[in-house]
């Protein structure tokens, strides 16, 4: 049975999770390619390598301390790297100073100029640029108005809400038709019902625009509610870059797999299952993709531990000789029908079995974590 | 039982208060208001002293010979002219100091910060006198300069720690943010940086207007007799000459011109706060 569920995997490990990259999009788009970055004996950001097409939003998703906030730095030109280059629509800006690099910038805590009304503050951009008064009463209404703030152009930051800050903070860096957009951690700080209408407001405002766009985050439902694709980004290192599916359907190691989502992390061996242990092989199963059978219907036969309601989903928890399964069922609120104590199947279908890489010897298992 | 406990609390604690309240108001009133009145009084000539040797001409003899006469007003113009050079010449030395201050190393920052306040444990006199005798060895003493260079030596650390506060202020993401945006130096520096910073210039400048209307150990020491200070005619009138009445109603003018710059100060600040905050 084991070496069916392999050869199942080999299947699925080489349809290449690398993304369809064409090479002439991202060439106006963002190409950042072999950027090293250190401090000294710490390492930031080890041989990254990435690209992003006219608006197309990235969302690089890492723990804390993962070198998300070097490579925006890295980006917004306020750092250098050690090694690598830095292109911007086709132009080499790795030397070029954070003014004339035409990058968009929004950061979690907004950075708006407390002392300048909203106007003020999106016009900002084009009175660098030495944009003409006239075009400069023109468009700043008119991006206001795009965000939903067309009657807050007289007010002060501090009379908005963090919303209406935040937006503030996607028109002034949108009005100068910035290169690239470097978001940082943009939905941070606002309340959780807020964030989904940003994120939206986010995608529209960026596909409108036609500006590649980089997100920097640790939480997953940002990359969910905004990313075209994504980043999983550790220790300075990118470990997968794909679409959304790709990396959670086909993640490449169970810290990336984790990341993105609930998962089973286990080593499938003579017919026998358990607990994968660190820098070992492992195989991955979604809770979702595990069902509740019969004792005799499933691959292996457990003992029900208890389930939790989840909202959307009902969680329960089987062990299997010692190792602790997890299945997750739609929650429609109805008893999941098990009692703690019953023998229960448990089965998948073989083609959401996924093969993993084993994770770097350093990997840490108490790691934060989205 | 809790709520009892609770209410002993509140009773110790407003005990305590007013016990506190109670201190403050009583030395307030007998070290400062009753002084103060008293001063007004003796400046109108009302209340005179045994040895004040002067006859009485009038309740308002004092501020008649200080506003009609030409020397007098000079006086207080020098006096002017000390206090607003010595704010230009804090804030010259003080922004980059408190810049490097803030934004630099720890390192600098000990060494500024030791640097700016030490010399407040050093009494005045003694400094001055000491920068006296240095000044005199390179022919610079008694004048205008000796005295400025004194003052601001001497008050820069009333303008370095108002704006170390201010550059602290500065939110390090609006400037780069600025600087995405395009803006050069000079526009972070006066649109971004000064805002900000403003409520601390005030404050500072404030602090050395006041301090350096009354300092008089400094141009007592390092200026020219014939060029006296404000301060330093009140301090002649009364010691060397036992002039009270003209003693106090010049003191009182110092006073008034105290009051007028907080208040404008304050009004300044109220306008940018508005903005900020």
């Amino acid at each position: 049975m084991d070496s069916e569920f392999r050869s199942a995997v080999l299947v699925d490990s080489e349809e290449s999770w690398t993304s369809a990259e064409s090479g002439d999009a991202h060439a106006k788009g963002v190409v950042i390619d072999g950027v090293r970055k250190t401090y000294g004996s710490v390492v930031a950001v080890e041989d990254l390598s990435l690209s992003l097409a006219p608006g197309e939003i990235l969302c690089l998703l890492g723990p804390s301390g993962a070198g998300k906030s070097t490579l925006l730095n890295l980006m917004t030109g306020l750092i250098r790297p050690d090694v690598g280059r830095i292109e911007f629509g086709g132009r080499d800006v790795t030397d070029v100073p954070p003014e004339r690099r035409g990058v968009g910038a929004v950061f979690q805590s907004f950075a708006l100029f407390p002392h300048m009304s909203v106007f003020d503050n999106v016009a900002f951009g084009l009175r660098c640029q030495k944009i003409a008064k006239t075009e400069v009463a023109r468009r700043v209404p008119e991006q206001l108005e795009s965000v939903g703030l067309g009657d807050k152009a007289m007010r002060r930051p501090h009379e908005l809400s963090g919303g209406e800050q935040q937006r503030v903070a996607f028109a002034r860096a949108l009005i100068t038709k910035p290169a690239v957009l470097a978001l940082d951690e943009p939905f941070g700080s606002l309340d959780v019902q807020l964030r989904g209408s940003l994120r939206s407001m986010v995608r529209r405002m960026v596909h409108r625009s036609n500006v590649p766009a980089i997100l920097i985050t640790h939480d997953r439902d940002d990359a969910f509610g905004v990313a075209d694709r994504v980043g999983i980004i550790r220790k300075g290192r990118l470990l997968q870059v794909g679409s959304l599916s790709e990396v959670y359907h086909a993640p490449q190691s169970a810290f990336v797999g984790r990341f993105l989502g609930e998962a089973n992390i286990v080593v499938l061996t003579n017919g026998q299952i358990r607990t994968a242990e660190l820098g070992e092989a492992a195989t991955m199963i979604r809770p979702e993709h595990v069902q509740l059978v019969a004792p005799d219907d499933g691959r292996y036969a457990g003992t029900f531990v208890g389930s939790r309601q989840g909202g959307h989903l009902t969680r329960s928890f089987i062990d299997i000789g010692g190792t602790t399964l997890q299945s997750n069922s739609s929650g429609d609120g109805d008893d999941i029908g098990y009692r703690s104590g019953d023998i229960v199947g448990v089965t998948w279908d073989e083609r959401h079995i996924r093969a993993l890489e084993p994770d770097p010897d350093d990997f840490d298992p108490t790691e934060d974590r989205a | 039982m809790s709520v009892m406990y609770l209410e002993e609390t509140q009773w110790a604690r407003r005990r305590f208060l007013a016990l506190g309240l109670g201190v403050i108001g009583t030395l307030y009133l007998v070290a400062f208001i009753l002084p103060m009145l008293y001063m007004v009084a003796v400046s109108f000539g009302e209340t005179r002293l045994g040895t004040d040797q002067f006859e009485f001409e009038g309740p308002l003899a004092a501020y008649e010979r200080f506003w009609g006469s030409e020397y007098y007003r000079e006086i207080m113009f020098d006096s002017l002219r000390l206090a607003f050079s010595a704010i230009v010449g804090t804030i010259a030395l003080g922004l980059p100091l408190a810049y490097t201050a803030t934004k630099g190393s720890r390192w600098y920052r000990i060494v500024i910060i030791v640097a700016v306040v030490n010399p407040l444990f050093v009494s005045t006199i003694v400094r001055s006198f000491g920068l006296d005798l240095f000044l005199k060895a390179i022919n610079l003493a008694d004048s205008f300069g000796a005295v400025l260079i004194g003052t601001v030596q001497i008050l820069l650390p009333f303008m370095v720690l108002p704006l170390m506060s201010g550059f602290r202020a500065v939110d390090p993401l609006t400037v780069h943010s600025a600087k995405t945006l395009g803006s050069g130096r000079f526009r972070i520096a006066v649109q971004i940086v000064l805002p900000t910073l403003a409520p601390s210039l005030l404050a500072g400048s404030v602090l050395v207007f006041i301090l350096s209307m009354n300092i008089f150990s400094i141009p007592l020491i390092l200026g020219r007799p014939e060029d006296p200070t404000m301060a330093l005619v009140v301090y002649h009138s009364a010691l060397a000459h036992a002039n009270f009445t003209f003693a106090a109603g010049v003191a009182l003018i110092l006073l008034a011109l105290a009051l007028v710059v907080i208040f404008l100060q304050g009004r300044l600040v109220r306008g940018a706060v508005r903005g900020v905050v």
